[in-house]
């Protein structure tokens, strides 16, 4: 899968713009990291990855459904992919990966974090108006005030 | 001079908090200290290697910053479970440290319930992963018994201890309100102000002060204040004119005080010990364990203590010999001073110090009830310190000639205690529920936002059947017994639990939110009470096993910290305290360990007492 395709696939799976998930000007390179941590030798199965890019493809060249609902279809619906793109969302909220041979669920214990840069930009603390435990760069007091939520509410 | 030939006035075991606060205090007197470190030094795994280890822990845990040290081993709450009964037999083969206390964890957990609580074994002690509470305890916790028939009193009043506590306050740096601390009695002497001011509340604080400010329950209303604070607020000037300035930052919410602040804004020990070891006069040997603590069996002085010596976490014995000194001061650690104490000097059949009987017993806790559930709008956690502001009017009360008393901690990280948020919840948003994309942030931001949690700290008494004792098949990679614990609760403190969870019914209507039981993360410390099942936790606050008193038949050491046995031993640590109360232990501890500083130099400089 390249580097562009990870990205979009997961600006659906996350909910956040491209400008997030791969900005112009990349200090982070977390798209990066995420996708070779997944594509690294033995992690996921090459077939697996495989089935998961063709689907993604197919996917983005289908503009008849919208993107979500196909995701919906042919990704969460698909029980060979689906575990596999919960994990990829996971990484991008809190930087952990997950046994994918067991269901992820309320007692699913993380069993690797991908890296520090990976836990400190998870989007979950973000997505609360908060910060990762344990790296804020917020200033004295701040915790007085209400936050501005990044995103906007979405109107289900 | 070196350490071999220099004669030391005191040699202290342990470089955690209390044993860093009377280096500092004996080395600024001018008495030549050698201070005995179990664990590593604090400058060879820095701070920015201890935040890159926690990064990295799949369990965020208290310990998760610290790796374990098979030759000064220390428990993990990950190791904590429901004990079976019969007990759970201690690993088959305790002959290997390494594998034994990877696989049952460091304690050898007798029961009937679990001990729950943790410590470190490196420089500057269970400082690191200390949440910050700093209040003193209110005027009846010193007298429990006559005011109330139940423990035991102080041999101490609060006004005995209350100058201690502005010296300790001052050396830790706390930021608090002296107005607001003024419950149950507490006074302060003249024009007297803490370091500096309070933390502000968070955004839960303030809904909860405004929802409950018509509650009373027991009598009392449910007032909530600004809790004391071991982390740096914005400065008072203080009586030099001067405003304080302890040289480190102010805290910037990074919400991890537990289990480790990134900037040093929360007080640590390795702030005192590095003062202590300024003074040019306080020696310390790292990666150094008292194994022995030596008496003259005619004369009851102590005459030494031997130690055992590593180079690696996991390696080998290196080295080994005897401090010796004037004064002795055991200052490691409620259970490991206990443990010292009795697995010591063969020829005392109850171990050193411990003609009463005591050593090792009354182990208590504040065994904590966790309440969590989610506010009618949000109320944005996982900001600011992890505890800002906490209800204290609920510590004292005619209550307590039945059941104990408690403190509640109010919590800014959401159910991350109880429930590990947000962790379990985004694991059931994404695999059970199956979201993705603009409703996962929908979710996110509708649920998560609202959910709070309540600690209550619950009162417990000291027990002769609440113990620690060597264990004599459990080893560490020294050859050293590992701590074999037997633990309870007794219905005083069930019964407090059971008032606790009354008084969630009440906190809970009021705010207009609802009780959550929802992905409780430990059942271990389940137990039933009037056909209620409730849930212990550990506080880490380990108190009560070399306990002060006013006789050598019932208690370890005197007023002073002082062994009712041997002329020259003291007692320092949370284990000195008789009674545990509802505060967090530590600024009493430390107000104690400076007064204990203080009977030591003055005996010192008595040349025949
Ligand atoms: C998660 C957590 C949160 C806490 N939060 C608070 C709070 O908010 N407020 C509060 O008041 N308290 C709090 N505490 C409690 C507080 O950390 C302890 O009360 C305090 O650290 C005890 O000080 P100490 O000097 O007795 O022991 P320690 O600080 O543990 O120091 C003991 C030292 O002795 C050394 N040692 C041990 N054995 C030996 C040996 N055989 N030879 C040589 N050296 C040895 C150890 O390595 C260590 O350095 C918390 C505890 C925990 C676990
Ligand atoms: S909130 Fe953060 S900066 Fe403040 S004391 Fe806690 S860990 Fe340190």
């Amino acid at each position: 899968m390249t580097l562009k395709d990870f990205a979009n696939l997961s600006v659906v799976l996350t909910g956040y713009p491209l400008s997030t998930i791969l900005p112009d000007f990349d200090t982070q390179h977390q798209a990066q990291e995420l996708l070779d941590f997944l594509q690294a030798p033995g992690r996921v199965s090459p077939g697996t990855l495989q089935q998961l890019d063709a689907a993604w493809t197919a996917i983005e060249n289908n503009s008849d459904t919208s993107v979500s609902q196909q995701v919906q279809d042919t990704l969460m619906g698909n029980p060979a992919l689906a575990r596999l793109v919960q994990n990829i969302i996971m990484m991008w909220y809190l930087g952990a990966w997950y046994d994918l041979a067991q269901p992820l669920n309320t007692k699913s214990f993380v069993s690797e974090v991908i890296s520090g840069k990976a836990y400190k930009n998870g989007l979950a603390w973000g997505t609360m108006g908060a910060h990762p435990m344990g790296y804020s760069e917020e200033n004295f007091g701040y915790w007085n005030t209400v936050p501005v939520l990044l995103q906007p509410q979405p109107s289900n | 001079m070196s350490i071999s030939q220099t004669k030391y006035d005191a040699v202290i075991v342990g470089g955690g908090w209390a044993g860093s606060t009377l280096a500092y205090k004996l080395g600024v007197a001018g008495k030549k200290v050698l201070i005995l470190e179990a664990g590593i030094p604090f400058q060879s795994d820095n701070r920015e290697d201890f935040m890159e280890t926690f990064f990295m822990a799949t369990a965020k845990t208290p310990e998760s910053p610290y790796s374990q040290n098979y030759n000064a081993p220390r428990p993990s709450v990950l190791d904590i479970k429901a004990i079976t009964d019969p007990p759970q037999p201690p690993a088959e083969d305790c002959k290997n440290a390494k594998d034994a206390i990877e696989k049952d964890g460091y304690f050898i957990q007798k029961g009937p319930l679990p001990f729950g609580s943790t410590y470190e074994r490196l420089a500057g002690g269970t400082s690191w992963h200390w949440l910050g509470t700093c209040l003193r305890l209110v005027r009846n916790d010193f007298k429990l018994k006559s005011v109330y028939g139940v423990g035991v009193d102080w041999p101490m009043t609060y006004d005995d201890l209350s100058p201690y506590y502005d010296e300790a306050e001052l050396e830790i740096g706390v930021s608090a309100d002296v107005e607001e601390q003024a419950i149950h009695g507490i006074t302060f002497s003249p024009d007297y102000v803490y370091p500096m001011q309070r933390i502000p509340p968070s955004v839960l604080d303030k809904v909860l002060t405004e929802g409950l400010k018509d509650v009373v329950i027991d009598g009392n209303p449910l007032t909530v204040t600004g809790t004391p604070a071991g982390r740096n607020g914005i400065s008072n000037i203080m009586k030099d004119g001067q405003p304080y300035n302890n040289g480190r930052r102010l805290c910037q919410g990074n919400t991890n005080c537990t289990p480790i602040c990134p900037i040093q804004a929360k007080y640590d020990a390795t702030i005192t010990l590095n003062k202590a070891l300024q003074t040019g006069n306080v020696d310390i040997l790292y990666q150094t364990v008292a194994s022995n603590v030596l008496v003259d069996t005619n004369t009851g002085a102590i005459t030494g203590i031997e130690y055992k010596q590593y180079q690696t976490k996991n390696g080998p014995q290196t080295g080994s010999g005897t401090a010796t000194g004037t004064k002795y001061i055991i200052a490691a650690h409620a259970i490991e001073a206990a443990k010292l104490l009795l697995m010591s000097n063969t020829q005392l059949p109850n171990g050193v110090a411990n003609f009463s009987g005591q050593v090792g017993k009354n182990l208590m806790d504040h065994p904590v009830n966790l309440s969590w559930g989610s506010m009618p709008d949000p109320v944005y956690p996982f900001r600011g310190p992890l505890s800002t502001s906490g209800i204290e009017t609920t510590r004292d009360g005619s209550f307590r000639t039945e059941r104990a008393a408690y403190r509640i901690e109010i919590g800014n990280e959401g159910w991350n205690w109880p429930a590990g948020a947000p962790y379990t919840q985004l694991q059931g948003c994404v695999g059970e529920a199956g979201l993705f994309g603009k409703e996962l942030i929908g979710k996110i931001q509708h649920d998560f936002v609202r959910q709070f949690r309540l600690g209550y700290l619950i009162e417990q008494l000291p027990e002769e059947t609440n113990y620690i004792i060597p264990s004599e098949t459990c080893f560490d990679n020294l050859g050293i017994p590992r701590p074999e614990i037997h633990y309870n609760l007794d219905d005083y403190t069930r019964a407090g639990f059971q008032a606790a969870e009354e008084a969630s019914v009440t906190i809970f209507g009021a705010v207009g939110a609802a009780i959550s039981t929802e992905n409780r993360i430990s059942t271990a410390g389940a137990f039933t009470y009037e056909n209620g099942v409730y849930y212990t936790n550990g506080a880490g606050h380990v108190m009560g096993t070399h306990r002060m008193g006013d006789s050598n038949e019932t208690s370890v050491t005197d007023a002073n910290m002082k062994s009712w046995d041997h002329d020259n031993l003291y007692l320092v640590g949370c284990g000195s305290l008789p009674t545990g109360a509802t505060a967090n232990p530590t600024l009493t501890m430390m107000a104690l360990a400076f007064k204990a500083a203080d009977a030591i130099i003055n005996s010192l400089n008595v040349p025949h007492e």
